[in-house]
């Protein structure tokens, strides 16, 4: 038994220094087509038993929050009206002054096929690659909110550091009103949540405040929605105060997502 | 028949750790479903059948990630080792043995795989 043992961690040891030396992501490329439907089809039962539990826990809870939905719902559709109206307006004002339209981005329907950790960080898994067209960097969305960016890419999957990895760092802002902007930092924390901390003692962020992203840095566009806050969270003796946020996505929910090309 | 259907059960359970992780996640690293179920069966299967069903799951997590290729499959390895060693020579109280090996091959697979050995 013990000649088995040393074969196999002699195996794996080999198998990293290759990987180390040459790569082996041509093992990867053969592998992945045939695990990624099984992978693919034990995620859905995954998401089917969890969608199940979550309907009786929270069956005590639903109507309550289906009257909070109605009246958002509600205040939505006003906001509507009005940005339809802006909108109506601006195209006026661009044809007068003969301004392009703004250029829309390409997006990419891709379907999450699991999670992994890499170090600390928990990665997402996406099932279109390179040959998708799908480069590193690329920023990953769930309906208008933003998810992370693609960190890696192999021939038929991705991978996403998401915004709740431990080392997801993003720029972002608090617009309050049309000038004013509270600038912070959105963090991950525990691979589970967002914060949006760096935020200066004397501004005045409030629960329901949207955070965006600032652009800084490059690595993320600018004006892409990181998530709502949800509690501020704030000491005198502290130069900062931080604020935990609210997201309509979490990774047990993420099932489609669409990735950005620019 | 009911060894070989748990032992392609195993080999599922690898899959399912990545098609499951996010619903896996416990205080922010996800719960390693394969080792633990590897802990679950270690007392009902021959030992060399339950070690190549490690290394294929180790290569399906390797393949599936995007870290050093062999990294999941020494992690695997090792975790079965140390259970091995601690049900077989270290610990003669069954049930002793049984809990300090489950902590222990869990503890060394996390570190391994989460533990800063990754390129």
């Amino acid at each position: 038994m013990k000649r088995w043992y040393i074969f196999s961690l002699l195996l794996s040891f080999t198998l990293m220094s290759f990987d180390q030396v040459i790569g082996l992501g041509a093992v990867r490329t053969i592998v992945q087509p045939v695990v990624e439907p099984i992978s693919l089809g034990l995620y859905t039962i995954g998401f089917t038993v969890h969608d199940a539990i979550s309907f009786v826990v929270e069956l005590p809870y639903v109507h309550s929050k289906n009257m909070a939905l109605q009246n958002e719902n509600d205040s939505m559709r006003a906001q509507l009206v009005s940005q339809s109206d802006l909108i109506a307006e601006n195209r006026v004002l661009r044809d007068q002054l003969s301004v392009q339209g703004v250029r829309v981005s390409q997006r990419i329907l891709a379907q999450s096929v699991g999670a992994l950790h890499q170090g600390n960080d928990i990665v997402l898994i996406l099932d279109k690659g390179s040959r998708d067209n799908v480069t590193v960097g690329l920023v990953v969305l769930v309906g208008d909110q933003l998810i992370g960016r693609i960190t890696h890419v192999s021939e038929s999957q991705s991978y996403v550091l998401p915004l709740v990895s431990v080392n997801s760092r993003v720029p972002s802002y608090v617009q309050q009103g049309e000038a004013i902007a509270v600038n912070g930092l959105s963090i991950g924390r525990f691979n589970n949540r967002i914060a949006l901390t760096e935020v200066l003692q004397e501004e005045g962020i409030q629960k329901g405040d949207v955070v965006i992203t600032s652009g800084e840095g490059g690595t993320y566009p600018r004006g892409l929605i990181i998530g709502v806050i949800e509690s501020v969270n704030s000491t005198d003796t502290e130069l900062f105060k931080s604020a935990s946020l609210s997201t309509s996505w979490d990774l047990q929910t993420v099932r489609s997502v669409f990735i950005i090309t620019p | 028949m009911t060894r070989y259907i748990g032992l392609l059960s195993l080999f599922l359970l690898s899959i399912a750790q990545v098609a499951w992780a996010p619903f896996l996640v416990v205080f922010g690293w996800v719960f390693p479903v394969f080792i633990v179920s590897v802990w679950v069966v270690y007392p009902y299967f021959i030992h060399r059948h339950l070690l190549i069903m490690t290394v294929l799951g180790g290569i399906i997590l390797d393949s599936m990630g995007n870290s050093l290729f062999g990294l999941h499959m020494s992690a695997s390895i090792l975790s079965l080792l140390s259970i091995h060693l601690i049900e077989t020579y270290a610990i003669t109280h069954k049930t002793v043995a049984r809990f300090v090996s489950f902590i222990v091959s869990v503890v060394i697979y996390v570190l391994i795989t989460q533990g800063g050995f990754v390129s």
